[in-house]
């Protein structure tokens, strides 16, 4: 028997599901599945969740840093603003790739989107996070006041800009190995399966079947 | 399907008329998909859904059937993913009602279905929407198209496919 003499089964494949119901107007009008889009609803809400926080930050730096001439302060201010900026552009660049995704696109390319958008969700979780290892510093400053002779002491600052740094240089260096590890290497699934959930890890393998596909 | 067809009517009775026409593929993608019937007719009735939606933006100067190809296949693959647990668990259960006379065909036919089944399941999502492209006698540029990928690419996907079949059914 050859591939082609399957050709006949594959014809036959809808009278084996003639028991499905109502493909008819009455289907469509219902709208009411949609789970294509429902199951990227988390992805959207944390973003969009996301971008609010940014904005809060950004109000909240503001709010502080003008009124008072403390380069301290203003360095404070200037910190939450930019963090606060990253955070909305990051926020908003996926929003707009979930509203944009058009399923009538070549299948490679939106299944690769979708896998993309899966990942980026829990990327984009340690990367919104990392900053808070030093970022508390300012926005503990700037919403207490600034008084680097008592409260806010030099030393007290010192160290914990250390500790942050330490934090930040620990976080790149994982990630630094996590990206440059091959997608399919047993190093990187362990990694990843420590530090990930189960979505991001189910993304992470779909992106490497497609790029399979596409290769061979 | 050209301009001057769509041009008459309303969408929605356009839109009842050209799934009416093809909703063969509905069928044929959730069928391969998914075993279980509870599943298919989620997917199928997600895909029309999907479909529908989609419909205000599909050029009639393009090919229905492509179009509609993508958005199913995009739709089953994505509902697999997210429910693959649920899926797999539920595929044994199911199984041999598919297979056993499930077409009212001969033994021939329900063996026929039986290797196809066979080899579907031991495909990735994008080698089964490769597959089912194939069976249905789409042209390689069609496959090409529906699929995001070159046309030689696909004649060599198709050749391995043909080459595991062989080894497949030599093996049995």
């Amino acid at each position: 028997m050859e591939l082609e003499d399957l050709k006949q089964a594959v014809a036959q494949l809808d009278r084996g599901i003639a028991e499905v119901r109502g493909l008819s107007a009455a289907t469509y009008k219902e709208r009411r599945l949609d789970r294509t889009r429902a199951s990227l609803r988390p992805v959207l809400w944390e973003h969009a969740g996301q971008v609010a926080l940014g904005i809060v930050i950004a109000v909240v730096g503001q709010l502080w840093w003008p009124e008072n001439g403390a380069p301290a302060l203003l360095v404070a201010g200037l910190a939450l603003q930019v963090y606060a900026a990253v955070m909305i552009v990051l926020g908003l660049r996926v929003i707009v790739s979930i509203r944009a995704l058009d399923l009538d696109a070549p299948v490679v390319e939106i299944q690769k989107a979708l896998a993309g958008l899966r990942r980026s969700y829990v990327m984009t979780g340690f990367v919104v996070g990392m900053p808070w290892w030093l970022l508390w510093i300012p926005l503990a400053m700037v919403v207490f006041g600034v008084d680097l002779n008592g409260r806010f002491s030099w030393g007290w600052l010192t160290t914990n800009v250390v500790i942050g740094l330490a934090g930040i240089a620990g976080t790149l260096w994982f990630f630094r190995h996590l990206w440059i590890e091959p997608e399919d290497s047993e190093r990187r699934r362990r990694i990843e399966a420590s530090v990930s959930g189960k979505s991001f890890r189910a993304a992470q393998g779909f992106l490497a079947e497609i790029a399979r596909f596409e290769r061979e | 399907m050209t301009a001057t067809t769509l041009a008459g009517g309303d969408a929605e009775t356009r839109f009842a008329e050209l799934l009416e026409r093809h909703r063969g593929i509905v069928f044929k993608v959730a069928a391969t998909y998914c075993r279980n019937p509870a599943d298919r007719e989620d997917v199928a009735q997600e895909i029309v859904t999907q479909l529908w939606r989609a419909f205000p933006k599909f050029e009639p100067a393009r090919s229905f059937s492509t179009w509609m190809y993508r958005i199913a296949l995009n739709v089953a693959i994505s509902f697999v993913r997210t429910n693959s647990v649920r899926v797999r668990h539920t595929v044994a259960l199911d199984e041999s009602h598919d297979v056993e006379g499930s077409n009212g065909g001969t033994t021939e036919d329900d063996e026929r279905t039986k290797l196809l089944y066979e080899l579907i399941d031991g495909l990735d999502a994008l080698n089964r929407a490769l597959l089912l492209l194939y069976l249905d006698e789409r042209s390689y540029r069609d496959i090409a198209a529906i699929l995001g990928i070159t046309e030689t690419n696909v004649a060599t996907k198709i050749s391995r496919l043909k080459q595991r079949f062989a080894r497949e059914i030599g093996a049995q």
